[in-house]
């Protein structure tokens, strides 16, 4: 049975694998700043005199430095695990975006030996959206290809592509993450377009891209700005019927927030997002019907407001 | 009393606070009830000691104690903090020696020593002393691993290592890029991470939505269900809600699949439970307390039930199967109109398409659409129904055969709409 909680994964082996690594006589203060570097918080109180005393016996005996007796390090094999795990990997069917036919043969074959640590029929992905990106498309490839390239090179390209209401546009733009969302089963791109008076920040989902290709004598200066959406904060009363407390607690699991128990059936939750998230947000909150009353802020209030308005006015025409 | 320590031998506790601190963050000592405050103490150490940089800590209401909770921004979206509990296994001086040196000796290819000479080697070239049985035992700990594979020579045993990372590909930035992009989202994406680790590699290109960092706690369940789904073995499960509210219980059955939530954060194992035959349950992941693999399942009993399973989805919104026998059983038909201006408000048709899990759409008027979906449980809709409030026109709950007014739908329908009337009182409108 393979085990994940092992320590060939600790953090502690791979710190000293970078102490190792270090060429030449490595000082104290070179074994501390690495420990402080990657190590846990409090490492330094635990691991750092277990260095300095040499009682892993990585280092020559030698007063004015450590010498370590391993040159270079070590390389680790990979495990069975971290090798089911590639198997996996190799047939999501998002694989060749980045690697072609004949990579993922000579890999099937490389790891020929173990079995995947599961198949894609293991799981049902029973509320994602049922319109996913086609990955398999030459068109999609290619784009994705391109953006991928302008992202790690940090250069500008021109994206042709389809809007929202179906017209063909074209936008200079440099990308700077590639974002893939479990729920729609998509690529979006986030990337700033505009000059260093003025910068947007579009979010684009590759399959609405027709072309992507790298600017030529591109002279403007680049743009960057921070990466940071623009926060904002919402408050919560979660009322705990129908178990909604711990629905929200989980379905809000992946947002910063700061929760306090009011009385034994209401608590207070403050929701941190991004501006760009808030429609979702919005309609997140509204699946819990009366379980949830939002408190603040004003702006978010009049948004939820004005969606149950406008489902009254609905419901008195039917009454009607 | 023994002393603090910064790594822990077992993460079953762990996981258990590491939860209810980032899933409820409200929970303070004296939520953990027949904990001592100073288990609680040092476990709260630890997790900020783990997470340090991804945590924030708020003053309760009052200010007489701090919660801590997941600090989730643009950092999160990059990588998965939680990961770093798995990398908190504790181990002895004799683990770490052993592991770099074994591992150096037979670091170039087709070197290969049995335990005797390794430990001569270890004295000889780094006057390091092993006995070889110590050495042995950590060798076939390694071949389970897979780190080290082992072959018989003679009478001896001889050990060698096992592929390198770099030896997969001739140029290996294509699938570290994959891995980077993978590791965030694929189940069990911290085997991924590990790899990148092992290669001082980090990603920061890549982002990934809708993906809940408290799954990878549940990964070590989630591996032994897919080895007895995969090996078509019974399990018998120990299950306790998060909130102890009620005492742990055994299920046993045979695993069928894993079902996965993207938008409520929770991972379920369907079952086909043997002890009762009658139906599917599926139990979520982050309740299973223990996998006990059991005899492997009747082959065509398996194939049998993951067929009435593949039958029963087609009725199934979310993970109730109940009262759903094999495809039979009371089916609800579910018909909700809305209203959507058809030229400047197409994605609400959009959304009723690719989120109604099948369910038919057609217009029925200018601007007003209905959606139709027969389920078993038609509650576990409210909450995706509830995000089209603003736009519903109408609710309906039949039976299957799509004229039967059964009381019991009529009360459900009752309960949306006192829901909707809770919901304007709330708010004054």
């Amino acid at each position: 049975m393979e085990r994940l909680f092992s320590e060939i994964y600790n953090r502690y082996f791979s710190i000293v694998n970078r102490i190792l690594k270090t060429r030449g006589k490595i000082s104290r203060k070179l074994i501390a700043d690495t420990v402080r570097e990657y190590g846990f918080a409090e490492s330094l109180l635990f691991m750092l005199p277990k260095l300095e005393r040499n009682e892993w016996e990585l280092f020559d005996e030698d007063k004015a430095s450590y010498s370590p007796k391993i040159k270079g390090g070590i390389k680790t094999p990979l495990s069975r695990l971290q090798r089911r795990w590639l198997k996996t990997a190799i047939s999501d069917p998002r694989a060749g975006l980045f690697l072609d036919e004949e990579q993922i043969c000579r890999l099937r074959d490389m790891l020929s030996d173990v079995r995947p640590l599961f198949n894609a029929d293991d799981l049902y992905y029973y509320d994602r959206f049922r319109d996913g990106d086609d990955y398999s498309d030459d068109t999609y490839i290619s784009c994705f290809r391109e953006v991928y390239k302008a992202v790690k090179g940090h250069y500008r390209i021109r994206i042709e592509y389809t809007n929202a209401r179906r017209k063909r546009t074209a936008v200079k733009v440099l990308p700077y993450r590639i974002e893939y969302s479990v729920k729609n089963d998509c690529f979006r791109v986030l990337c700033y377009a505009g000059n260093k008076e003025r910068v947007k920040k579009h979010i684009m989902r590759i399959s609405r891209m027709k072309s992507a290709v790298p600017v030529i004598d591109d002279t403007d200066e680049l743009i960057s700005c921070d990466k940071e959406a623009k926060r904002r904060k919402v408050t919560l009363k979660v009322y705990d019927e129908r178990n909604a407390m711990e629905r929200a607690m989980l379905q809000f699991a992946d947002y910063r927030k700061n929760t306090m128990r009011i009385d034994d059936r209401t608590y207070r939750c403050e929701i941190y997002y991004d501006t760009d998230d808030e429609t979702e947000l919005l309609i997140e909150i509204l699946s819990f019907g009366p379980m949830i009353n939002v408190e603040g802020d004003e702006r978010f209030i009049r948004l939820i407001k004005e969606r149950l308005m406008k489902q009254k006015e609905l419901l008195v025409h039917k009454d009607i | 009393m023994s002393e603090f320590q910064e790594l822990i031998k077992n993460i079953d506790k762990c996981r258990d606070y590491v939860r209810d601190f980032f899933v409820y963050g409200f929970k303070s000592r004296s939520d953990f009830p027949g904990k001592s405050a100073r288990t609680y103490d040092d476990e709260r150490r630890r997790i900020v000691s783990w997470l340090e940089g991804y945590i924030s800590e708020d003053l309760t209401q009052g200010g007489r104690s701090k919660n801590i909770s997941l600090q989730i921004d643009q950092k999160l979206l990059e990588t998965n903090p939680l990961f770093r509990v798995w990398q908190a296994a504790s181990f002895t001086d004799r683990d770490l020696i052993l592991h770099f040196y074994i591992l150096k000796i037979l670091e170039d290819k087709g070197e290969a020593y049995s335990a005797p000479q390794l430990s001569e080697i270890l004295i000889d070239r780094y006057g390091i002393n092993a006995d070889w049985q110590i050495v042995r035992r950590k060798c076939n700990e390694y071949v389970d691993e897979g780190l080290l594979t082992s072959y018989k020579e003679g009478k001896s045993l001889k050990y060698r290592r096992g592929i390198l990372y770099g030896e997969l590909m001739e140029e290996t930035e294509s699938l570290t890029d994959m891995i980077k992009c993978f590791a965030l989202d694929l189940p069990l994406g911290y085997v991924g991470h590990t790899i990148l680790s092992m290669q001082d590699d980090d990603n920061t290109f890549f982002g990934v939505k809708h993906s809940f960092p408290t799954f990878t706690l549940e990964d070590e369940i989630l591996l032994s269900l897919l080895e007895a789904i995969h090996d078509k073995r019974k399990v018998k499960l120990r299950i306790q809600s998060n909130r102890r509210m009620h005492e742990a219980f055994d299920v046993t059955g045979i695993p069928l699949q894993i079902f996965v939530s993207t938008r409520t954060g929770r991972r379920f194992v369907c079952l086909c439970n043997t002890d009762r035959r009658s139906s599917f349950d599926c139990m979520r992941l982050d309740q299973i307390k223990e996998v006990k693999l059991l005899e492997q399942a009747d082959e065509q009993e398996e194939k049998k039930q993951r067929a009435y399973l593949e039958k029963d989805k087609e009725y199934i919104w979310g993970v109730s199967f109940r009262p759903l026998v094999r495809g039979k059983g009371r089916l609800q038909k579910l018909i909700l109109t809305v209203s959507a201006d058809e030229h400047t408000e197409s994605f609400i048709v959009q959304r009723l398409i690719r989120e109604g899990e099948g369910g038919s759409v057609e217009k029925i008027a200018d601007n007003t659409f209905r959606y139709e979906k027969t389920v078993v449980d038609v509650i576990e809709m409210f909450p995706w129904i509830r995000t089209f409030t603003g736009r519903i026109v109408e609710l309906k709950i039949y039976g299957s055969n799509g004229n039967t007014l059964s009381e019991e739908n009529t009360v459900l329908e009752k309960m949306f709409y006192d829901d909707l009337e809770r919901s304007f009182d709330i708010y004054g409108i």
